[in-house]
């Protein structure tokens, strides 16, 4: 009787030990100086910002886990969140970007157990313009030989992996990686010229190089407001398979993102 | 023959008590052992602006070596950095490669990166937060930082910059310098 009792418990144990999360996470970025170079200075090439909003939350609900169930609608089965993180990618940066991100499952915070969810993501892009390097400020003073040029560009987002389904991902009680791909699908310029102290009107998309956006893009103040040649994502997180939780415990998941661009 | 029989029925009749142990240890157990686990880094670059942000001029004085500079751990504001976590004991494994000119890769430069952050005593929240700071050497490889008091909760605090005694930034080449910086966080230490 003793031994099957020892033999329970060290299963048990053992259960509980692969259970717990292994957690990790990764965040890395890039540090850029230089010396003497005479000319306007780009940002880092692959200076990225990867913004975990609900954190926020965490903090000040002091330690306490974000409730997911008093904190989103939950509605037959099913919650929202609203701004789960926001990845942001910075002047310089390669047009076509990936980065990978990997999902828990929902875990119960009183007893472990994993309940496959499934996640369904909208995502929001919004670019800036980008300035051509080597111009002061247009806007002091007269000189006639210069040539500026301001791009726009419009990224997209797509996400791939062997659990997704357009902008569903099925995410097992393992877990599952998923892969981000920012890609710039077009790109206009404008221009102003010598003393010209208007820009020209916007060209058309797809009417200027993205090679030439990624490599030229730079962080210049115009008026006192600072243009940055970024790109962001917001991610907003729809969840189902509530109907198997139990609305009186907490769950939490992990969202861990690992910058891997090019 | 019978007493075979006896010792069956007897069986029978304990065996529904054993199992209602085993589930009674099986809760007391299972309440005690799970522990969810989440952590989280954050790496947020600041642009450049007069007194700190990238890039830098890697002849400008806050970021030359000062001996009472690296003392009170000064240096440039490069970065902030978050780390939120639940578990006891962590592990920050960082890596912060030489600053290396673009174009010439024989020339690279070694810095400090001085990571403050903010804890409780003892995890005692009655009280204010403290602020730590630890300092990293840029090299090859990666320094180890080891966590024993969790959770951590320090939100955006500075990353600051200064290049190590043996930089000499003035005899270096004109152009562009730069170095990747990464953290892993993981659980245990």
């Amino acid at each position: 009787m003793r031994k099957l009792l020892t033999l329970a418990i060290l299963i048990l144990v053992s259960i509980s030990f692969v259970s717990a999360v292994d957690d990790s996470s990764v965040a890395s970025m890039e540090i850029s100086a230089y010396k003497d170079t005479g000319e306007q200075q780009t940002l880092p090439g692959k200076i990225l910002k990867i913004e975990p909003l609900l954190s926020e939350v965490l903090y000040s609900s002091k330690y306490t886990p974000y409730d997911i169930t008093s904190s989103a609608s939950i509605n037959n089965g099913t919650a929202s969140l609203s701004n789960v993180m926001r990845i942001t990618m910075g002047a310089n940066t390669k047009a076509n970007f990936s980065v990978d991100v990997e999902f828990t499952p929902f875990i119960s915070a009183e007893n472990g157990s994993k309940i496959p969810a499934t996640y369904t993501f909208t995502t929001t892009a919004d670019a800036k313009a980008a300035y051509q390097p080597g111009n002061s400020d247009p806007y002091s003073g007269t000189k006639s030989n210069r040539t500026q040029y301001q791009y726009e560009y419009t990224p997209s987002i797509s996400i791939t992996g062997s659990n997704v389904s357009g902008s569903s991902i099925s995410v097992p009680v393992s877990g599952t990686q998923i892969t981000i791909l920012w890609k710039v699908n077009s790109a206009r310029r404008r221009q102003r010229t010598g003393n010209r102290i208007r820009w020209s009107n916007w060209g058309n998309y797809s009417n200027y190089s993205l090679s030439n956006i990624s490599e030229g893009a730079t962080l210049e103040g115009v008026n006192s407001e600072e243009y940055y040649p970024v790109a962001s994502a917001t991610f907003n997180l729809s969840v189902s398979s509530f109907s198997s939780m139990d609305p009186n415990v907490d769950y939490i998941a992990t969202i861990r993102v690992t910058v891997s661009g090019n | 023959m019978k007493k075979l029989v006896i010792y069956f029925t007897m069986l029978l009749l304990i065996a529904p008590m054993l199992f209602a142990i085993t589930l009674l240890d099986t809760r007391e157990i299972l309440v005690n052992t799970q522990v969810p686990v989440f952590g989280t880094i954050t790496l947020n670059p600041i642009s450049q602006s007069a007194n700190e942000g990238m890039p830098f001029d890697i002849t400008a004085a806050d970021v030359d070596w000062d001996s009472s500079a690296y003392d009170s751990k000064s240096g440039r504001h490069i970065a902030n950095w978050s780390l939120e976590a639940n578990m006891l004991l962590a592990s920050l494994e960082i890596n912060a490669t030489p600053l290396t000119n673009t174009t010439d890769y024989s020339q690279s430069l070694d810095y400090f990166l001085f990571f403050y952050y903010t804890y409780y005593v003892n995890g005692n929240t009655s009280s204010g937060p403290s602020t730590g700071v630890f300092e990293v050497h840029s090299g090859n490889e990666s320094c180890r930082i080891t966590l024993s008091d969790g959770p951590y909760y320090s939100f955006n605090k500075n990353i600051n910059f200064m290049f190590d005694e043996d930089a000499a930034p003035a005899n270096m080449s004109d152009g562009s310098y730069v170095a990747t910086l990464t953290i892993t966080l993981t659980e245990g230490i």
